[in-house]
């Protein structure tokens, strides 16, 4: 695929030409004219955990990048705590079978797990393989498949489909269960190759029919993937060339084996990851998808060569993805370091069109910008009020605190904490709008009987708003 | 902040002079803690502050008649005619009560606590105590010991024209001369900000004493008293008994203040109902009959009470170890209005019917409300038309669906009530729930079990079998202590179980007739627990019953006139919440925004704070005075 040649190129796709594919791919290493700064941090911690607070942005610049990218990818410490803590959590969410309360048992875990990079690569698979309760109408196998996704969210490609392949809820929503000798079901066999493994023009219909009579005789039997022999079509079939008496296993391994689905999952870890705004030409997704292949899918190897590399950070990427409404929250409560009701930022994401375990069809959320609307924007900036108003929502990401250490602050060290925290790229004049309101805001407020810090808590929640609100923030 | 010895008692007061230690000023890190424990401190007498603020700014005015006295105590000076006087004796008690000593160091450990301290919001109260402590010099603790120490009187007379007096009382002179000035130039800085200017106050005499008019505001000192009113003359008549005590009896409302000890610390608000009942938006309340028969039903006893007392008073005791509440009216058993008997436990030898206690018992109620009496003498009620429209609407369900009519339902209901809630018991049901809730008891009198259980029970069965089926749940009988005890349980096929909240596994409706009650239970457990209780109550010997009927130690018995007892063992509440730990976190995990670990602590903290509250015990009915109906709190003894 080639850059498209018909419009201006973007400032991105400009990057991109400047970039050689040979170069792209390798490690970034820091310069003094492309040095390791605040805007780069905080850019990486934006796409590996959602957002990172002043304080996370400041010890990563402490750092080398490759050994940042290394901690994001190991996680920190008491992992098995957290899991063990989680197990209780989620079986009483469970028992009560209410899918608000699993949807922010899902957002607290972004919020709270010390390997948040898995919890967003979760969300990526969720996504990649999107199933929904909607119609599976069972929690716990939706909890089920998001532990699997979660246990090969950064391990083995091959593990991962080979899983959902067998998963109670995936054999659900993709009709599986009607699916059985004589009368095959296509459903799973077409989205396998056309939307988890190889794309639209890497197979035929045909080649959709043999796979389905492949995957025939797998059921859901007390909540568990059960293989009945009796219903499974045990003749030959034929299938991306290969011919023999396969099963579900050979279909997965067959999809693997073609080097369009190490091709077609890097460009869509580059669209998550990278960058929305440009599509990769072949040239430079070869080099990561042989590696992808020969490296038997290693999932981890794959994203640390991406956030590693030259593309990750250069103007192909910063600032070129359009925030989900998961992106959205995630980001605003870590950087505000809130505490907020995992469950109300659930209820939000859903207002904006993004409700966890309920994704509009196979193919999942389309992103990019979708996401951007009249109605969208509204509720994000509803969303930044409540959080920022310290009051309500407000009450534990209050952006009055983050400034508590000093009684009084200027207007300018103000505004510059709060567009530096959430955007580290604001243009001059933007950034002088922010201050001339807080001055304006100012004024009113020392009319009042106030002491200096609360002067300037108000203001940071006022500074905090105006930039959660600004065009820019809606970038990540 | 530190420990300052007062009466032989250590006083928890502010030392600014400790503050201002040179070597605390070296140490920045020194200097933020001592700052810190001051707001946390503050917090506790802001309400206090508050309380003074209102009473200055207040807009009402009312007095008392004459007073006995060669010197007058501040009460003496409250002006007549009052519809209302609060009294709040030695406001400064709050600092060394034992609840207080007790919570304080557990809630300032909470989450909440700290967000309140980190909210800048909340400096302006910081800084007013900051001004407050500045102008006088002392900490605010001494500010309010020293300036309303003794008490703080506010009457008000509702009725046209409003007016209102205050009287604070306090133990040095010179600092209560300091107050009016202080709070004045809080009040200047508040309004300066704003582009507004505050006037001078005006200097006047009356009779050689000297007072000052601040806009409708008057005020005067007089030695360790500051006395205010919006009234100029109202002040005036305040200086005039200063000077010349009247010795006419006391009368109304304020004899009842008069009777409360003065170096008792709590609060009194007394209430001249025979004044407030002229008032138009008072009169419905005070109105018998209402004007529906419903207030009739629902509250005929109180609204007797209003009825028939000329005042009202609600007392707050804050004794050594406890927190007493009450509201108490002059009106005796005897007279009561016709047409309001049996709504309350006040002919002889009636009285509420003894606490249940069975084990791990959280909340025991027990209250008198004789309905079938209530509807003997429905007649006397002089809401003929609405009396005969009830007649007709109870008939129309006679004979009915059910087969029994809405008379034999209140025929035969007895009138003794009961009210259990204890831990829940083991479960009925293999269904693993992980967050076990209270299981509810209800013990109703019934006069005759057998015409009882044959019409009003038997119809009664046959709908909870329909609603059974409906529901997959299943009726089980269950025989215990010859009572024959019907259960309906809900299915534990794993269709049924998946797919559906568990919480519904916590119940197990159960029910039934036994020893003269019906006993309704949230589950098989709990109404065995009853019948065992009754079992023991009944086998008391008639001396000990009495005490025992209460089934807590240190309880009274209810003696006649007692209509209503409840006991909450808060020791026992607090361990609802390792009952129903796993919902309570995921709660604040998940609405509340808590990290698991966060919400661990908070609950650990929230129990420490209820079973340090002990047992509250409330307890209403007739005697000699009049209805008194009290709520106490008693600490816990073990962690005292």
């Amino acid at each position: 695929m080639q850059l498209d040649q018909t419009m201006p190129p973007t400032q991105a796709e400009k990057a991109l030409r400047r970039l050689r594919p040979d170069v792209a791919w390798t490690a970034y290493v820091p310069n003094p004219t492309n040095r390791w700064d605040e805007t780069k941090v905080a850019h990486l911690l934006r796409r590996t955990t959602g957002g990172a607070t002043a304080q996370q942005i400041q010890d990563g610049l402490k750092v080398a990048p490759a050994d940042l990218i290394r901690d994001l990818l190991a996680g920190g410490p008491n992992q098995e705590r957290f899991e063990a803590e989680i197990v209780s959590l989620r079986e009483g969410m469970l028992t009560a079978n209410n899918p608000q309360q699993a949807k922010g048992l899902w957002i607290y875990r972004m919020l709270h797990s010390p390997h948040p990079f898995r919890e967003r690569m979760t969300l990526f698979w969720h996504n990649h393989f999107a199933t929904s309760n909607a119609k599976v109408d069972n929690l716990r196998l939706m909890q089920q498949q998001n532990e699997t996704l979660r246990t090969h969210a950064l391990g083995n490609f091959d593990d991962l489909l080979q899983g959902m392949t067998r998963d109670p809820a995936m054999l659900i929503w993709l009709d599986s269960q009607s699916n059985r000798r004589g009368q095959p079901n296509e459903n799973y066999a077409r989205e396998l190759f056309e939307l988890f493994g190889l794309g639209v023009g890497h197979y035929t219909e045909k080649d959709v029919q043999e796979s389905a009579r492949a995957l025939t005789g797998w059921l859901v039997k007390n909540g568990k993937a059960h293989f009945d022999p009796g219903l499974h079509d045990t003749a030959p079939k034929t299938i991306l060339g290969q011919t023999g008496n396969f099963a579900a296993g050979d279909v997965v391994r067959i999809c693997l084996s073609q080097p369009a689905c190490a091709e077609f999952i890097v460009q869509k870890l580059f669209r998550f990851l990278v960058s929305e705004t440009v599509t990769l030409p072949p040239e430079y997704t070869a080099p990561l998808a042989v590696g992808f292949r020969t490296r038997n899918y290693d999932i981890s190897w794959l994203v640390e060569r991406m956030l590693s590399s030259w593309i990750f950070f250069s103007p192909v990427a910063i600032a070129q993805r359009v925030k989900s409404p998961v992106d959205f929250v995630i980001g605003t409560v870590k950087s505000l370091n809130g505490s907020v009701s995992p469950v109300k930022l659930a209820d939000f994401c859903d207002q904006l069109g993004q409700s966890l375990y309920y994704p509009p069809s196979v193919k999942g959320w389309e992103g990019g910008e979708r996401w951007i609307s009249s109605t969208g924007l509204l509720f994000r900036q509803n969303l930044a009020f409540e959080l920022t108003r310290g009051a309500g929502l407000g009450t534990r990401s209050d952006p009055a605190k983050l400034l508590s250490a000093n009684d009084s602050q200027s207007d300018e060290t103000i505004a510059r904490y709060f567009t530096n925290l959430f955007h580290q790229q604001v243009e001059e004049a933007v950034f002088r709008q922010v201050v001339e309101q807080l001055s304006r805001e100012r004024e009113n407020l020392q009319k009042e009987f106030r002491s200096a810090r609360s002067v300037s808590g108000v203001l940071a929640r006022t500074a905090a708003h105006l930039a959660l609100t600004l065009p820019e923030y809606q970038l990540g | 902040m530190g420990f300052k010895r007062h009466d032989g008692e250590p006083t928890l007061t502010f030392e600014p002079q400790q503050r201002k230690a040179p070597r605390q000023r070296q140490e920045l890190g020194q200097r933020q803690e001592v700052k810190q424990r001051q707001k946390k401190g503050r917090i506790l007498v802001v309400m206090a502050l508050i309380m003074g603020l209102l009473a200055w700014a207040g807009m009402l005015n009312g007095g008392v008649s004459q007073i006995h006295a060669a010197e007058p105590d501040s009460r003496q000076l409250l002006p007549p005619g009052a519809n209302l006087i609060l009294e709040i004796r030695q406001p400064q008690i709050v600092f060394q009560h034992a609840f207080v000593r007790k919570l304080r160091p557990i809630i300032e450990q909470s989450r909440g606590y700290q967000d309140i301290i980190g909210n800048p919001d909340f400096d302006i109260i910081w800084d007013s105590v900051q001004h407050f402590e500045g102008q006088m010099g002392i900490s605010l603790p001494q500010i309010i010991e020293s300036c309303a120490g003794e008490s703080l009187l506010i009457s008000a007379t509702v009725d046209q024209p409003q007016q209102f007096a205050a009287i604070v009382t306090g133990r040095d002179s010179v600092k209560v001369s300091q107050l009016p000035d202080s709070v004045l130039s809080l009040a200047r800085k508040i309004v300066s900000g704003r582009g507004q200017n505050l006037p001078n106050p005006i200097a006047k005499k009356h009779r050689d004493q000297e007072y000052f008019q601040f806009g409708e505001l008057c005020y005067a000192l007089a030695g360790p008293r500051w006395l205010l009113s919006n009234r100029e003359s109202t002040l005036q008549g305040m200086l005039d008994r200063l000077v010349a005590p009247t010795t006419d009896s006391i009368a109304g409302i304020a004899a009842e203040l008069a009777n409360t000890k003065a170096d008792t610390p709590g609060v009194r608000l007394i209430a001249d109902l025979a004044s407030l009942k002229r008032l138009p938006n008072f009169a419905p309340v005070a109105k018998w009959p209402p004007p529906e028969i419903g207030p009739v039903i629902l509250a005929a006893g109180w609204l007797d009470l209003v009825q028939r007392s000329s005042f009202a008073v609600v007392d707050l005791d804050l004794g050594h170890d406890k927190v007493a509440a009450s509201v108490r009216f002059p009106a005796r058993a005897e007279q009561l209005t016709p047409g309001t008997v049996g709504y309350f436990a006040s002919e002889p030898r009636t009285a509420a019917a003894p606490l249940l206690h069975p084990p791990h018992v959280i909340y025991s109620a027990s209250w008198f409300r004789d309905y079938s009496k209530m509807w003997e003498n429905r007649d006397l009620v002089p809401l003929p038309d609405q009396v005969k429209m009830l007649e007709t609407q109870i008939a129309s369900v006679e004979k009915g669906n059910l087969g029994y009519s809405g008379f034999d339902m209140i025929r035969l209901l007895g009138a003794h009530h009961r009210v259990v809630v204890t831990r829940p018991g083991p479960s009925p049901y293999r269904v693993d729930v992980p967050d076990r809730l209270p299981a509810v008891g209800l013990v109703l009198e019934v006069r005759d079990a057998k015409e009882f259980t044959d019409k009003v029970l038997a119809p009664i069965q046959r709908i909870l079998g329909i609603v059974a089926v409906t529901n997959k749940m299943v009726i089980q009988t269950i025989k215990h202590q010859s009572a024959e005890i019907s259960a309906l349980r809900f299915t534990e096929d794993p269709a049924a179980v998946q797919g559906s909240d568990r919480v519904r596994y916590n119940f197990e409706p159960s029910y039934t007739v036994s020893r003269g009650n019906l006993i309704v239970g949230s589950s098989s457990f709990i109404v065995r627990a009853l019948i065992d209780d009754l079992d023991r109550i009944a086998n008391q010997p008639a001396a000990a019953s009495e005490t025992l009927a209460t089934g807590l130690t240190g309880t009274e018995a209810a003696g006649p006139g007692v209509t209503e007892q409840q006991s909450l063992e808060l020791g026992e509440l607090s361990q609802v919440l390792t009952d129903i730990h796993g919902l309570a976190v995921r709660n604040s995990v998940l609405n509340d925004g808590l990290t698991i670990q966060e919400a661990e602590t908070e609950l650990g903290l929230l129990q420490r704070v209820i079973s340090s509250l002990g047992q509250m015990q409330v307890r209403g009915g007739f005697d000699v005075n009049g209805f008194e109906y009290r709520i106490t709190f008693a600490a816990s003894k073990e962690s005292n």
